[in-house]
């Protein structure tokens, strides 16, 4: 249901030693929309994944999934929640197969997990799955290659295909362009349309490419010294004047960079 | 293996059948001639199959049969879910003190006395799981050392004489007449070629369900693994309970065979020998550490005698050339081998 709060956090903060890389965020990202979380270097995006994730500890504030207090669970209990996430480095299984990886990704939310007697090839849920999203990506005619033998162009693939066979209500996108070739952007922007629209999934992403993050999403966060700087539509984020200052001597974002 | 698996369903049940037997040819002549063996070795040297040359060598057989599953159980543990354990003596030498005492003190049915290794292995490997699963790395090494140290310290202690033998051990542990090693040496080498295939095709069975595949994911990259869902403490728990619960009753066999057990089976020693089989066979293949354990007892033997005295030294060089020569143990040296035999276009995963 559109204007339903998906995700929020309170106050949430997180000190790093005598650094304080999260400021008392208050984050609230609507179900169905997509959400971007931009800002310069530093300004504290993955630390505020990070949390939201469950990697990290908070050290004050609350974090808040359907209404429901997430803040002390562990990463794997929010995963079985719906909260999905795809990591900026590239964080797979290196020596297993592509397929594998992927199948893996289906097979942590269903309830085979200590079906340690049955082989985990017939259990055909898990590899149809996998392979419907392989096929879905590109990617079936890689299926048998070990993950750290993918050309560096489809790694960034693989970390998608995983987070879709796990079909989260939430995904956490870390910089999903990242790394990967300028022709290959076009077709990115197409499947995190698409997987938006389909499911009406909520997706919250850290895009360095403002001009990606601003032609994406819905509403946009914009993260600065580890403080909420501005909130609002891409429009009114383009608009915003604290913005364009935070973002000189890097690199001035203008409507017409497109 | 999961296209092979696709690959078969076209097929008719008979090609698959045929397909089975010619990619496992191999193993299978392997079982055959382990099978037949104390015959082949007795029309070899002419003597009796229960005497002599046929009969000692079927007790250097079964001592690497039990060495084998002792290195599976490791490889488990260390090579399938990446979990660097010091402790895995406990395990082994614990089977043989159970076993021993419930058969010698306590009088126990031999069935009787194997289920309760079998418990008190889920048991123990559960706790030592629980206790040392809460950190990582060298940290878990040292505490599956602490423990497995704590229980060496308790056999040789001289308060529980009367059970363990302290020091000297339990000796003279009742075998029932019917499997008794010195009697029935044949009985007992099928017994423990019964032991060394349940052995592998549990671990086989257990590296290639759900669960296993989640021991390699946890093993490979454990916070992407926790971020897919994942909780890791339950899945390693697991390994370290099917682990402790093979090396437990591997260590309950060799007691059986020895007729005894003692303190030295639950030392350090104990476990680095579990870790340089692995080492040698090739971490994380199952059946290379089964050949690692195989080398390294047939070795070690032959170097005692060849060599008396100075047998260790000459074995611990002998391990570095093996470690050089095979860098990712017997097992590796094999697929290469294979590979290059295939040639080039066929290749192998890297």
């Amino acid at each position: 249901m559109p204007g339903e709060v998906l995700l929020e956090t309170r106050g949430l903060t997180k000190d790093f030693g005598g650094l304080r890389a999260v400021d008392r965020v208050d984050l609230r990202v609507e179900a169905g929309t997509i959400h971007a979380l931009i800002g310069p270097n530093g300004a504290g995006k993955s630390t505020l994944f990070n949390l939201i994730g469950g990697s990290l500890r908070p050290t004050a504030g609350r974090i808040f999934y359907r209404g429901r207090d997430i803040t002390d669970l562990p990463p794997h209990r929010r995963a079985h929640l719906g909260i999905g996430r795809a990591y900026q480095l590239i964080h797979v299984f290196p020596s297993l197969s592509v397929l594998e990886n992927v199948r893996l990704a289906a097979q942590a939310l269903g309830s085979d997990n200590f079906c340690f007697w049955v082989p985990a090839a017939r259990l055909q849920r898990y590899l149809d799955q996998a392979w419907a999203v392989l096929h879905e990506i590109g990617m079936a005619e890689l299926a048998d290659l070990p993950a750290r033998a993918l050309p560096h162009g489809h790694r960034r693939w693989l970390e998608i295909a995983m987070l879709l066979a796990q079909e989260p209500q939430l995904m956490l996108l870390d910089e999903p362009a990242a790394g990967m070739a300028l022709d290959q952007i076009p077709r990115l922007i197409r499947l995190i349309e698409e997987i938006h629209r389909r499911g009406g999934r909520t997706i919250l992403l850290i895009e360095h490419k403002i001009d990606l993050a601003m032609r994406l999403a819905h509403r946009v966060t914009v993260l600065h010294h580890g403080r909420v700087l501005a909130e609002g539509t891409p429009e009114e984020i383009a608009r915003n004047e604290a913005v364009q200052q935070a973002y000189l001597g890097e690199r001035a974002w203008t409507p017409s960079s497109n | 293996m999961e296209r092979i698996g696709i690959r078969q369903e076209a097929l008719s049940r008979g090609s698959v059948f045929r397909l089975w037997i010619r990619r496992y040819r191999i193993w299978l002549a392997g079982l055959v001639l382990l099978i037949g063996l104390p015959f082949l070795l007795s029309g070899i040297f002419g003597e009796p199959v229960e005497s002599g040359w046929p009969r000692f060598l079927q007790g250097l057989l079964i001592r690497v049969y039990l060495m084998a599953v002792y290195a599976l159980s490791y490889d488990l543990l260390m090579g399938y879910t990446g979990i660097l354990s010091f402790g895995h003596a406990l395990f082994f030498g614990g089977g043989a003190y159970v076993i021993g005492i419930l058969l010698k003190h306590f009088q126990t049915p031999l069935l009787v006395a194997l289920l309760a290794v079998i418990l008190f292995a889920l048991g123990i490997s559960g706790l030592v799981g629980a206790l040392s699963l809460r950190v990582r790395g060298v940290y878990l090494a040292m505490v599956t050392l602490a423990l497995a140290q704590a229980a060496f310290i308790l056999s040789e202690a001289a308060d529980f004489r009367q059970y363990t033998g302290a020091e000297d051990g339990l000796q003279g542990i009742p075998v029932p007449a019917w499997l008794d090693p010195a009697e029935h040496r044949l009985r007992f080498y099928y017994l423990t070629l019964f032991f060394i295939l349940g052995a592998y095709f549990l671990a086989r069975r257990l590296v290639n369900s759900p669960t296993g595949r989640v021991w390699a994911a946890l093993r490979e990259n454990e916070e992407r693994a926790v971020a897919l869902g994942y909780s890791p403490f339950a899945f390693r728990l697991l390994a370290f309970m099917f682990s402790g619960m093979l090396a437990a009753l591997a260590g309950a066999l060799n007691a059986l065979l020895n007729k005894n057990a003692t303190p030295s089976l639950l030392s350090v020693n104990t476990t680095i020998q579990a870790l340089l089989m692995t080492l040698v066979g090739g971490v994380g293949t199952l059946s290379g550490p089964m050949f690692g354990a195989g080398l390294l007892e047939l070795a070690g033997y032959l170097f005692n005698r060849a060599f008396g005295p100075l047998w260790f030294l000459l074995f611990g060089l002998f391990y570095v050339i093996v470690v050089l020569a095979f860098p990712h143990g017997l097992a590796g040296a094999w697929q290469q081998a294979r590979a290059l035999h295939r040639g080039p276009s066929r290749g192998s995963a890297p």
